[in-house]
């Protein structure tokens, strides 16, 4: 049930977010919705770790991106961004940078490799969902 | 394939330059150039470097012809963004002439459509208030990082103090950082840590170092390189600007 809520306010989140980059009110739900299931994914896969679950979420994300944009024929950037905004760590490279300026390096660096690595599997996950959609609608 | 080289030229990098400014990944607007070029019986080469735009075409009598323009600040508006793809898709699929197509995308361009301000600020609010609920949790502190969100949001767009996104981040930080410790004795329960942590979701530029990645792993090297440092240039400021404002406020521990 907290899963569900909490992906829930995850899509509401990526949805507001959507719209403000001056999205259509559909697009921002599609946005929305996308960031939804990129939470629950994120959610469930925790246990394998947190690159692991970042690099499914952002798969996932991707290819749901892409699939809508292909049925709506427009590009796939406004969907995926409000559901990759969840993801990103930009909250880990907040707590890194932060970390730097009171003067423990150590964890600093700690988290900035952590955030690198994230980041590094979201985009990671959007390279291979962008291969996968290119292979499916190659053969159709 | 008649079409004069310059008007040709003219319509392709303003139409790289609009999809640039608009939000569209550098691989996509090269595609979508050299698409324009070929349709019109050119030979293309695009090279697209963060803010900068190159175009060289060749027609089939070897005049050759390159223009280069700077795009300036880039920003994301989706909504102009789809409209100029949706252009671009018409004009390749042979529906539209260049003349018009070129009218259009100057339209589109000087549209100026944005949602009231109202809007904006609880899209800002409950992003803000969201991303604290799932990042750090706790609901006195989603509330005011709510509160929190909107009021920096509306600072930062609406009073622009200097058309300067380094010094944005930095003031964005400075009021987050004092409006903070101004909110969390209001919200009983709340933590600074998680206020802040929801209001700084706007202004991290995760989006950037995302972005950065993806195009350095679809071969646009120098674009995502430069994206990227910008992105820890953006982080920077955020974070001095919110250690600048515990300094003023004092006694802040995060």
């Amino acid at each position: 049930m907290n899963l569900i809520v909490q992906s829930l306010i995850a899509g509401l989140a990526s949805g507001s977010f959507t719209l403000l980059y001056n999205a259509k009110p559909f697009d921002a739900i599609l946005g929305g919705s996308i960031g939804f299931m990129g939470w629950l994914i994120y959610s469930l896969t925790f246990g394998y770790g947190i690159i692991a679950s970042t690099l499914l979420a952002a798969l996932g994300i991707g290819l749901a991106g892409r699939i809508l944009s292909r049925i709506r024929h427009i590009p796939s950037q406004p969907l995926i961004v409000g559901g990759i905004v969840v993801l990103v760590p930009g909250f880990t490279a907040f707590k890194a940078m932060n970390a730097f300026v009171s003067g423990n390096s150590v964890q600093g660096t700690t988290m900035m490799l952590n955030a690198f690595l994230m980041a590094a599997s979201i985009g990671t996950g959007l390279v291979v969902s962008v291969a996968i959609t290119a292979i499916i609608f190659r053969k159709k | 394939m008649s079409e004069d080289i310059g008007k040709a030229l003219d319509f392709m990098i303003n139409t790289a330059a609009a999809l640039m400014r608009t939000g569209s990944p550098t691989t996509r607007t090269e595609i979508w150039v050299s698409k324009i070029g070929q349709k019109l019986g050119f030979e293309v080469d695009a090279a697209i470097i963060y803010t900068v735009i190159y175009i060289t075409i060749k027609d089939s009598n070897g005049n050759v012809m390159t223009m280069t323009k700077r795009t300036g600040n880039l920003s994301s508006d989706f909504d102009k963004f789809i409209k100029i793809d949706a252009l671009v898709k018409k004009f390749v699929d042979g529906k539209i002439n260049l003349s018009d197509a070129h009218s259009e995308l100057k339209s589109i361009v000087n549209s100026d459509f944005s949602y009231p301000i109202f809007i904006r600020l609880i899209a800002a609010a409950l992003a803000c208030g969201g991303f604290e609920y799932i990042l750090v949790g706790g609901l006195m502190s989603a509330i005011a990082s709510m509160i929190l969100g909107a009021i920096v949001y509306s600072a930062t767009n609406y009073i622009s103090l200097l058309d300067n996104r380094f010094f944005q981040q930095f003031s964005s930080g400075v009021i987050i950082a004092i409006g903070a410790w101004i909110l969390s004795p209001i919200f009983k329960g709340s933590t600074l840590n998680g206020i802040i942590s929801g209001a700084i979701m706007l202004f991290v530029p995760g989006l950037l170092i995302t972005n950065g990645f993806s195009e350095i792993s679809q071969g646009s090297v120098i674009s995502g390189t430069i994206k990227e440092s910008e992105a820890l240039a953006l982080l920077v400021a955020l974070v001095f600007g919110i250690s600048a404002g515990s300094v003023f406020v004092r006694g802040m521990k995060f």
